[in-house]
């Protein structure tokens, strides 16, 4: 005969196991949620990164394209400024500027600089959701080192990069990207 | 009369009257043609010894008279002082107006014939003519001893004429005319030609037979009449049978005036009214005696007797004539006979046949008839003075009058201009002139006048138009002007103004005359030229020589190839001349002086003017006075003369300049030449030509190497101190300013902006002709080579700017240039000169840095 002793130990099991359960389950939901934010994260996360480089690539667009026309570039900034771009500011000299600023020089230069201008060649990324753009070219800063017989002047690059992920509806993402740039010339 | 008083009155007359008739005759026609009024007339009369001449200006005019010159001038002997007596003592007046040569003078020729008029005391001829010979003509027979000829030739005293007239009649002594009559005469002149028309024994030179007698008949000599029958003439002579003689009657119109031929001075013309026929004898002479002559063409070719022009007068038949005088001759005729001669007698033999038959021939014998007849044919012997007699009035006519007109003509077969000059041509001038011996040299003095003719007479001068130029300065052009209208050289107008504004000139033409040198003159034949009489009134002369234009070929103008200038320019030539003896036309002189050595003149433009000759005042300068007095094909008579042109050609090829922005530095640079190819000799106006091209230094004639190579614009030695000049400044550059041949230096990436200018010497103002250019043409070379120039400037859109950004330097650390960037520029003109303009440039490479400084992102929603 067994002795049942049942009067004491047989009511410890059942939280134990009631307590298991919730425990696996909590832990379960637990898991279940992280992954959930952890998906949300990570798309937010690749959205982000798709806009910002798609303005830096406007970025490095203009970039480039100060390199191939620094020339260019430099007139079109001291004309932004008032000055005839046919007149270097040469180091020491007292030019006047002339009357009326006219950007139209720098919004040449960098109107180009999208991505309608370069349809892409990639297959599955489509202009409809990768978009970029130098949406601004400004002079912020113009001087001459009469020592160095230089002409410095600092200018800043606006790019707009658009990406949009239809995954996990995540929509529309813009990034603004400004770079500061400083053209030395020497006269 | 007893035959024996016949024959001794035949003796006498046979022995004295060719002596006799040989005395002059009592009074000859001794007529002269002389000037009245000589001297006021412009006539100098010279006396040499026994003769005269007048010296007689070119054109004088004068009255001229057939006169009576009882002393005989001119005759190369002594003056016949008894027969000028005659007149002196008979009181006979001098014809008015008339000289007296040596001494003696002139009588009316009314008067000589009055002279002649008078017969004996009583009105007989003969007798006055037996008183002044000392002889009776009475009746007799002069037998013929040698000829007619010679007999009658006695009755001619030597330089008379004498002419025999047959009449016709028989004498009554001689009363048949005869089988062998005396040809018909008629005023033939007594010479030994005669002879033959008169029967004489010197006819009888046919033999004829008088039997049959063979082989030697007895035989006389005949004239022969026809076949059958001959004559024998013997005992010819002349009989006189109361001899009748008269003095001709004279008229004053009688007497011709002839200039006598024979010596050069016969050639020449002489105008007279009535004209004066030219004869060797004066029996076609012109009747006077009343004559206007004119001396219009000079005689004298330096040879004092050749140059004679020989006035005579013909005298008509003054004297005797002689008739009742007969050819007389005795002739018998003979008839030819024949008659049959036995020439072989029959021979028979013993039978009596004939063995040998007769044989027998008619012969020719001649018969005189029985008869001897006395034939006669009567004369009449007229006794004239003979105008081949010397005895002339002379004149000498000399060169008094300018030449009519003249050919001119530039014989070298180029006539262009040489660059720098003096430019030498050939010429010839043919000058018409009333002098038939213009090419004849001389100096001489006849009476005090001094006769020359010489190369150094002729004075000629050859003018030439030529153009100076006269600049104004031009400033504050700009590249729309430079475009649009003509300027020469430019340069920047201030260096340091960083101003696109530049100077420059134009100029003007201004035409003169200028005298070239003359060289090597020489007279040519002369060609005769005859007047209305057929005779030499004039000649057309050639003078050849040679001309130097001093100065170099004009700069502005052509009128040769392609590329004329716009007008286009006649460049005109003229001469003037004397003839050898100094005559002038009226305005030698006057042009002479006016040009000497140069005139601006607006008759020099190549518009102005026409063909003709034309100098001071514009309007052609007239032929010489004696203009219309003869012609000739070869020269224009109208005016003095034509023009001949020359011809430049441009070979020099056009100005290039070119301009330069750097817009680094803003600064315009000037390139181009002091050698002022479009210039002239100018520079900007500060100078002109107004007296003499030829003189200072001229930087571009002749040195069209140098201008080339002026264009070059190469010298990149000193880099560092060109870029100081060229970048540093402050000023800008002009190697036109500075004389220099640099080349350019800029910075990498800078942007240049490259005007190009060209500009011709010829047509450099005028927009419609390019400025002178045809063609240009432009080559920007860079590293990767030629740069493509889209829509580059040309002839019709010069200074059009070329932009370009040298990308790449050119220069290493040690300052070596490699590889070579240049811009060169070749430009052609319209006639098809080209220049080649090459402009290097150092590219450093001063770069332009660019660095990034900070980057900023944000979200955009």
């Amino acid at each position: 005969m067994t002795k049942n002793n049942s009067g004491s130990r047989s009511g410890i099991a059942l939280p134990l196991v009631l307590v298991f359960s919730i425990c696996v389950m909590v832990f379960t939901a637990s898991l279940v949620f992280f992954r959930k934010e952890s998906k949300q994260q990570n798309l937010t996360n690749v959205h982000f990164l798709q806009a910002n480089f798609l303005a830096q690539s406007a970025v490095q667009m203009m970039l480039l394209k100060l390199s191939a026309f620094p020339q260019e570039a430099c007139d079109a900034g001291v004309l932004s400024l008032g000055y005839c771009p046919f007149r270097g500011i040469i180091a020491g000299s007292e030019l006047a500027p002339v009357a009326g600023a006219n950007r139209q020089g720098l919004i040449d230069f960098y109107s180009d600089c999208n991505s309608d201008r370069f349809p892409w060649k990639v297959p599955g990324i489509t202009a409809a959701n990768w978009k970029f753009a130098t949406t601004d070219f400004k002079v912020i800063s113009a001087y001459t080192n009469p020592g160095e017989r230089q002409l410095i002047i600092s200018s800043q690059i606006t790019a707009l990069g658009e990406a949009n992920l239809p995954r996990g509806e995540m929509g529309v993402r813009k990034e603004e990207m400004i770079k500061t740039v400083k053209l030395t010339r020497e006269n | 009369m007893s035959a024996k008083s016949c024959y001794a009155l035949i003796l006498a007359f046979v022995l004295t009257l060719p002596g006799v008739f040989a005395c002059s005759l009592p009074a000859e026609p001794c007529a002269a043609i002389v000037p009245i009024n000589a001297e006021a007339n412009g006539m100098k009369l010279v006396t040499e010894g026994n003769k005269f001449f007048y010296l007689v200006p070119q054109g004088t005019s004068a009255s001229f008279k057939v006169v009576w010159d009882p002393a005989a001038h001119n005759t190369g002997g002594g003056l016949q002082g008894d027969k000028y007596d005659w007149c002196t003592k008979a009181r006979i007046p001098f014809e008015a107006g008339t000289d007296k040569p040596n001494g003696y003078g002139y009588f009316p020729i009314q008067s000589m014939a009055d002279f002649f008029a008078v017969s004996g005391n009583r009105g007989s001829v003969q007798e006055a003519f037996s008183r002044q010979m000392g002889v009776s003509l009475g009746n007799g027979f002069l037998p013929s001893l040698t000829g007619p000829y010679a007999l009658l030739s006695g009755f001619v005293k030597p330089g008379n004429q004498g002419r025999i007239t047959t009449l016709g009649g028989q004498s009554t002594e001689y009363p048949a005319p005869g089988w062998a009559d005396v040809a018909a005469m008629s005023d033939t002149p007594v010479t030994g030609a005669i002879d033959d028309n008169f029967p004489s024994s010197s006819w009888n030179t046919f033999v004829i037979p008088l039997s049959t007698v063979r082989p030697n008949p007895p035989t006389t000599t005949v004239f022969p009449l026809s076949a059958t029958k001959a004559v024998r003439i013997r005992a010819e002579g002349l009989l006189m049978e109361d001899i009748d003689m008269e003095i001709s009657r004279i008229r004053p119109e009688d007497y011709k005036a002839f200039v006598r031929t024979g010596n050069p001075g016969a050639e020449i013309e002489v105008e007279s009214n009535p004209q004066i026929v030219w004869s060797a004898d004066g029996s076609n002479g012109t009747p006077g005696p009343n004559f206007n002559v004119t001396f219009n063409t000079p005689s004298f070719n330096g040879d004092k007797e050749q140059s004679k022009i020989r006035l005579k007068v013909w005298s008509p038949g003054a004297g005797f004539e002689i008739s009742n005088i007969y050819w007389a001759w005795k002739e018998t005729v003979y008839n030819k006979k024949s008659g049959r001669v036995v020439t072989q007698e029959e021979q028979r033999d013993a039978s009596g046949t004939i063995i040998v038959p007769e044989r027998s021939e008619m012969r020719d014998y001649w018969e005189a008839s029985p008869a001897t007849y006395m034939c006669s044919e009567e004369l009449q012997l007229t006794l004239v003075k003979s105008a081949a007699e010397a005895g002339s009035t002379d004149f000498i006519v000399y060169d008094d009058k300018s030449p009519i007109a003249a050919d001119f003509k530039i014989t070298s077969a180029n006539r262009n201009f040489l660059p720098t000059g003096p430019t030498p041509f050939d010429f010839t001038l043919k000058v018409l002139d009333t002098n038939p011996y213009f090419n004849k040299i001389f100096n001489t003095t006849i009476s005090g006048v001094t006769l020359k003719q010489s190369i150094e007479n002729l004075d000629l001068q050859v003018y030439y138009s030529y153009p100076h130029y006269q600049y104004s300065a031009a400033a504050g052009l700009d590249m729309n002007r430079l475009k649009t209208e003509g300027y020469g050289l430019v340069d920047l107008e201030d260096l340091s103004s960083n101003e696109p504004k530049f100077k420059g000139f134009k100029h003007e033409a201004k035409w003169a005359w200028k005298k070239a040198d003359v060289s090597n003159l020489a007279i040519g034949s002369s060609q005769p030229l005859t007047g209305g009489t057929g005779r030499k009134a004039g000649a057309v002369t050639t003078i050849t020589g040679k001309l130097n234009i001093n100065q170099p070929r004009p700069w502005h103008e052509c009128n040769e190839g392609g590329g004329k200038s716009v007008p286009e320019p006649k460049f005109k030539v003229f001469a003037i001349s004397a003839d050898s003896a100094g005559m002038k036309i009226a305005e030698h002189d006057a042009v002479k002086t006016s040009i000497g050595t140069h005139l601006l003149s607006d008759t020099a433009k190549p518009e102005s003017g026409a063909d003709p000759a034309a100098c001071h005042d514009g309007a052609p300068i007239p032929a010489g006075d004696t203009q219309g007095q003869i012609s000739s094909g070869q020269v224009d008579d109208s005016g003095w003369s034509n023009v001949e042109f020359l011809k430049a050609k441009d070979e020099t090829g056009p100005e290039i300049q070119v301009v330069v922005f750097d817009t680094r530095t803003n600064r315009y640079h000037m390139f181009g030449t002091k050698q002022n190819v479009a210039a002239g000799f100018s520079e900007f106006g500060g100078e002109g030509l107004v007296e003499d091209y030829s003189t200072g230094d001229m930087p571009y004639l002749g040195k069209e190497s140098n201008i080339s190579g002026a264009h070059q614009f190469t010298d990149l030695s000193d880099i560092n101190g060109l870029f100081d000049k060229y970048l540093v400044g402050p000023n800008a550059v002009s190697t036109i300013a500075d004389d220099s041949q640099t080349g350019f230096v800029c910075q990498q990436n800078n942007r240049l902006v490259f005007y190009i200018r060209a500009v011709d010497n010829i047509n450099g103002y005028l927009a419609a002709k390019q400025f002178g250019i045809s063609a240009l043409s432009c080559n920007l070379v860079e590293k990767n080579g030629a740069v493509v120039i889209a829509d580059p400037p040309s002839p019709a859109n010069m200074l059009k700017p070329i932009e370009h950004v040298f990308r790449f330097e050119n220069v290493d650390n040690d300052g070596a240039v490699s590889p070579e960037y240049y811009l060169e520029v070749n430009a052609t003109d319209h006639s098809n000169n080209s220049r080649n303009f090459k402009l290097n440039i150092a590219v450093l490479g001063k770069k332009l840095d660019i660095r990034t400084l900070e980057e900023r992102r944000k979200r955009i929603d």
